[in-house]
């Protein structure tokens, strides 16, 4: 592979937090030096970055840079606010710093890098499950199951990827397996109990005796 | 000290520093925010004509680079073809992949992203000789020098680092630290004495005896 070439509104998109579009840019050209990712906002108030740190459970405690491609964006950084427009660069160098951005502007897009420094990349388990969430919202579950599988194999005491396999199994009819794999989940993470116990994915295995209560 | 958790800043904002006689105009992104794990720069052209990606191959440290067309319209050329780029253009390229880019429109924007799969990002020693050049273009010779000073200072085993002081305190008129420095280059590495041979930058010493020793080929056994 000498090079490859692609514009932004090519590249394969899918709906990420509250509304925002999630473009899969280092999928897309297959990056392995570290992660490049695009995320779009329509409307202004709309949600261009998901709030989160990199300390959870499915970050890699990257450093991330920012760049705001089109429009303007509010970035929320730990107590602060910061009103970017295009052509602002936001370096969050702290991993615990909870950060976010709101479109101030109608499509608002975002680059993000991130990495870790003194280590080699490798993709984020979050990157890796998200691969299925079209799946799922297209309720295609059986391909949302394999796709699951898949990044458990990569990450396989993945609480929350082990609660959304399970989620899947019930829509699909598996029994079994979403039992098992929502007790597995909820051994790793407790958490996972409390968000059984309202989630209508579980609905038809419910009634179960070994539905965890 | 304590290291602020984030720092914001925009591209027209950063140093610009003028890196060849095309109009590359280098905006050192990675070496504002002392990022360390990834590499990322920013090109801007003022002029349609004005080179924004500077010919090069990755192959000696084997990054990988995500170029994007962040504002305006750039050609790239990639090996041997040419590719329109117009605003929200990636391009991606492996390393030994010759790539190159000139803007087509004034005020072109290309941010560089790069990294060497499978290994932690380090710093390239390039950053450090571009930006005291660029200080030097801009007419702040004296800065680059200091630069390339500490640079040295850093790692001292390092030839190149000793051979740019040589060329920028040649070009700064500092005759005696030229020499100095293109010694310890020599010693280091005799690399050093076959890139002096041909180097411009030494115009102000090229007469001195002391330099023609230092560039001279060894004789033959």
């Amino acid at each position: 592979m000498g090079f490859r070439v692609a514009h932004l509104s090519e590249l394969a998109s899918q709906s990420g937090v509250e509304g925002s579009t999630w473009i899969r840019v280092r999928k897309h050209f297959d990056i392995g030096a570290f992660g490049v990712n695009a995320y779009r906002a329509e409307e202004a108030g709309g949600r261009v970055i998901e709030e989160h740190t990199e300390t959870g459970r499915s970050a890699g405690r990257h450093q991330e840079l920012y760049f705001v491609a089109e429009g303007r964006a509010r970035f929320s950084l730990g107590e602060d606010e910061v009103v970017a427009p295009a052509g602002t660069f936001v370096f969050v160098r702290d991993p615990e710093t909870r950060r976010g951005a709101i479109a101030e502007e109608p499509r608002t897009v975002v680059l993000a890098l991130g990495g870790r420094p003194g280590t080699p990349y490798s993709v984020s388990p979050w990157e890796e499950f998200g691969d299925a969430f079209p799946a799922y919202q297209a309720k295609d579950y059986a391909k949302a199951i394999e796709l699951f599988r898949a990044a458990l194999e990569k990450f396989p005491d993945s609480a929350s990827g082990l609660y959304n396999l399970a989620c899947c199994e019930s829509l699909a009819g598996d029994r079994e397996s979403a039992l098992q794999h929502l007790s597995r989940a909820i051994e790793l993470d407790d958490q996972f109990r409390q968000y059984a116990q309202s989630d209508d994915d579980f609905d038809s295995i419910r009634a179960d005796s070994r539905f965890p209560a | 000290m304590s290291e602020k958790s984030y720092e914001t800043a925009h591209v027209d904002e950063l140093e610009a520093l003028p890196v060849d006689d095309e109009g590359l105009v280098w905006r050192p992104v990675r070496r504002h925010f002392g990022i360390e794990a990834f590499g990322v720069n920013a090109y801007t052209a003022t002029s349609a004509g004005d080179r924004v990606v500077e010919e090069h191959t990755e192959a000696q440290n084997e990054h990988e680079e995500l170029y994007f067309v962040a504002r305006g319209r750039a050609r790239f050329t990639l090996d041997e073809e040419t590719v329109d780029a117009p605003a929200g253009t990636f391009v991606f390229v492996a390393p030994e992949t010759k790539r190159g880019a000139v803007a087509e429109e004034a005020g072109t924007l290309i941010l560089g992203m790069g990294g060497k799969r499978g290994e932690a990002f380090a710093v390239s020693g390039w950053e450090t000789s571009f930006a005291a050049y660029g200080y030097h273009r801009k007419g702040e010779t004296e800065r680059g020098v200091q630069l390339l000073r500490e640079a040295v200072e850093r790692e001292p085993g390092s030839w190149q680092g000793h051979y740019h002081l040589a060329c920028l305190s040649a070009l700064a008129g500092h005759r005696e630290d030229a020499l100095e420095h293109l010694a310890s280059a020599v010693e280091l590495d005799g690399e050093a004495s076959r890139w002096a041979s041909d180097d411009d930058d030494f115009a102000a010493v090229r007469e001195e005896p002391r330099f023609r020793e230092l560039v001279r080929e060894p004789a033959a056994p």
